[in-house]
């Protein structure tokens, strides 16, 4: 669905004007990132710099927006953002095709839908009535002959934009010039290892939401490629138990898109010191063998063979899409050995700003829609004891994402023109022989210490805000 | 894997109407037990807040949306966020004693502020439900959380099970790490 974007542009052009001056310091901290290898800390959570993300950042990207298997029927929905404040209705049509609309009254604007989720036959607006179906066409206007005498509807469906769905995982732009595979570029060949892998395709569980004091640029730096921290923040779960492999990182690939994606696939050549080789990829073998049949079929040997090797998977997309899949110990489960190991799990997150120092964080624990229901629980217990709100690894990545944000918004920063290195891998030759594609916007890092992909994700960021 | 009760016979148990409440002596009992729970919880008494806990506990905190009146369906999601047994309870406890847990580090503090407590008897011990205000300032910050706490117990007193229900499908927290 293309439009006329033009008084956009023009928008984007007094934005231009109007933040000249901070436009003009970003673009000296992207020729120090881009020379020196270092980042200035001022702008993170600067609130002019989040009222340029808000105009020229996320209206150009291209964002996650909700899981195929979140609205499986006819009238399904769920209302997600795009940015801090563009609220969109993802709906499954009649004919089954899920479409994302924004979230607003054509008559009044009005924002039509307050709920989070549910199912609707109509989408009826409180405020005078006007009625749309499914597929957003506008069927029902109060009054309608006696008030408007002849009204052309057809000019007041509701807005729809771009969206695709990407092997059941919903992506909507309000702006982008790019196809969502452009957008993607070569990491689509890597993600795909991931959201291909499996003919009967994921499902996600219900979203768990909070609101938490970081900018989302955080949360978003460290899912694009921080396997540095492993062994430090989380020596608290690491020294209870069970997440053992963690220390083992260096071992492995790091996938970085110079369009700010990653993909990391650690545990090459069997040093995962945890699990013998033949349990690779990620205990699959040992908890079901399905994931590695369905694998087989569906990848294609090269993508088959990446995975294999793999005993984790995370990485993210540009710009707050980041997803994990690992494996965990849970101590309360007496299984016998190879299960006793560990339990392979799932999730993604997406990290949407609200404000330069708060950030909506949704997390979704994800499986295979066809495992087996007990796999499924001990899965979901996995992931909820070291993920989600009240696990034990991930709120320790949290705490530190808020210290950062409070740090940056020190006025010593800007007196200091205080900069921290990203030159972690840099001496690390990138591979210019490798499984999949790595001709224009990848680079094959043949370890997980690198911050190559960090680098590429700032520099992402800075050149919508800039160009 | 969920021991019975399971979830939705408590929920459907709660929306009953004739619900039986225990005497008032027990419901004086179940008060200060409450009372002296939070209070262990409040000064980090872990080891001791664990011996109130029946051997087969567990801990569920449930998930919520926000839903229109006009579908059927309850705005509470019953798939759980938080699930632990005691085993794992234990080792998240030992967590917060770390040094390492650096989201707990220094130590937040927090308050529990409980209220219309209400206790019926059920299957062949109580359950008791509660209204809670979490407050927790994590350093310079304030968070704040409410919720229905639904307390299974024993005859002896002993905690079953808890569930949350919580009242918001956001929670205004950067982590759930603290028992609620």
């Amino acid at each position: 669905m293309r439009i006329d974007t033009s008084y956009y542009n023009e928008l984007i052009e007094k934005i231009n004007e109007k933040y000249s001056n901070e436009i003009e310091k970003l673009r000296e901290v992207r020729d120090t990132l881009r020379s020196e290898g270092k980042l200035e800390m001022w702008w993170i959570a600067d609130h002019e710099v989040f009222e340029i993300e808000k105009f020229k950042l996320w209206p150009r990207t291209w964002v996650f927006l909700a899981h195929e298997s979140e609205i499986p029927n006819p009238g399904d929905y769920v209302i997600r953002s795009i940015g801090p404040s563009d609220s969109v209705i993802v709906i499954r049509d009649e004919e089954y095709n899920i479409r994302v609309f924004l979230n607003l009254c054509t008559h009044r604007g009005l924002q039509l839908v307050k709920t989070d989720k549910g199912n609707l036959r109509f989408i009826t607006c409180p405020y005078h009535g006007w009625t749309f179906r499914r597929n957003g066409k506008l069927v029902g206007v109060p009054l309608e002959e006696i008030g408007y005498g002849k009204l052309n509807k057809e000019e007041y469906n509701l807005i729809e934009i771009e969206s695709k769905n990407y092997y059941g995982f919903i992506f909507a732009t309000l702006a982008s010039k790019e196809s969502l595979e452009d957008y993607l570029g070569e990491i689509r060949w890597y993600f795909d290892i991931l959201v291909r892998r499996n003919s009967n395709g994921y499902q996600f569980y219900p979203v768990e939401r909070r609101l938490i004091k970081f900018n989302w640029k955080l949360g978003a730096d460290s899912f694009v490629h921080d396997v540095y921290h492993f062994v430090i923040t989380h020596r608290s779960a690491t020294n209870l138990y069970s997440f053992e492999y963690v220390k083992n990182i260096i071992s492995g690939y790091q996938i970085a898109s110079k369009k700010g994606h990653n993909m990391r696939f650690l545990g090459k050549d069997g040093r995962g010191k945890d699990i013998p080789i033949d349990f690779y990829p990620i205990l699959y073998p040992v908890w079901n063998m399905k994931v590695i049949e369905e694998a087989k079929n569906n990848l294609n040997k090269h993508q088959f063979e990446l995975f294999s090797l793999a005993y984790h998977i995370s990485g993210f997309i540009f710009p707050n899409l980041g997803f994990f899949n690992g494996y965990r110990k849970l101590p309360d489960i007496n299984v016998e050995y190879p299960k006793s190991l560990g339990i392979p799990h799932i999730s993604f997150r997406v990290i949407r700003p609200v404000s330069p120092d708060t950030t909506e964080y949704l997390n979704w624990f994800v499986v295979e829609k066809d495992a087996p229901e007990e796999f499924k629980e001990l899965s979901h217990r996995t992931f909820m004891n070291g993920f989600g709100a009240g696990g034990v690894v991930e709120t320790d990545d949290i705490e530190h994402w808020i210290n950062i944000t409070k740090g940056s918004q020190s006025v010593a920063n800007y007196i200091f023109r205080i900069k921290f290195p990203y030159k972690l891998g840099e001496h690390l030759m990138s591979l210019k022989d490798f499984l999949g594609p790595h001709n224009e916007d990848l680079e094959i890092i043949p370890s997980g210490l690198t911050e190559k992909s960090a680098r590429f994700m700032w520099l992402k960021v800075l050149d919508y805000l800039i160009d | 894997m969920m021991n019975n009760p399971d979830i939705s016979k408590i929920l459907e148990f709660i929306q009953q109407k004739n619900k039986e409440q225990v005497d008032i002596e027990t419901y004086i009992r179940i008060s200060l037990r409450i009372f002296e729970e939070s209070k262990l919880l409040e000064d980090r008494e872990y080891d001791k807040w664990i011996e109130l806990l029946d051997s087969s506990f567990e801990y569920i905190v449930l998930n919520r949306e926000l839903k229109d009146k006009r579908e059927n369906h309850s705005s509470i999601i019953t798939t759980p966020i938080i699930y632990d047994g005691i085993e794992t309870i234990k080792i998240k406890l030992t967590r917060l004693k770390m040094y390492e847990a650096w989201s707990d580090n220094p130590p937040s503090k927090v308050k529990y502020f409980i209220t219309n407590i209400l206790a019926y008897k059920f299957l062949s011990g109580i359950l008791v439900r509660s209204s809670v205000q979490l407050i927790k300032y994590r350093t310079t910050d304030t968070n704040m959380i409410t919720y229905d706490r639904v307390d299974i117990l024993n005859n002896q007193l002993k905690l079953q099970k808890r569930v949350i229900i919580p009242d918001t499908s956001v929670f205004n927290i950067q982590d759930l790490t603290y028992i609620l």
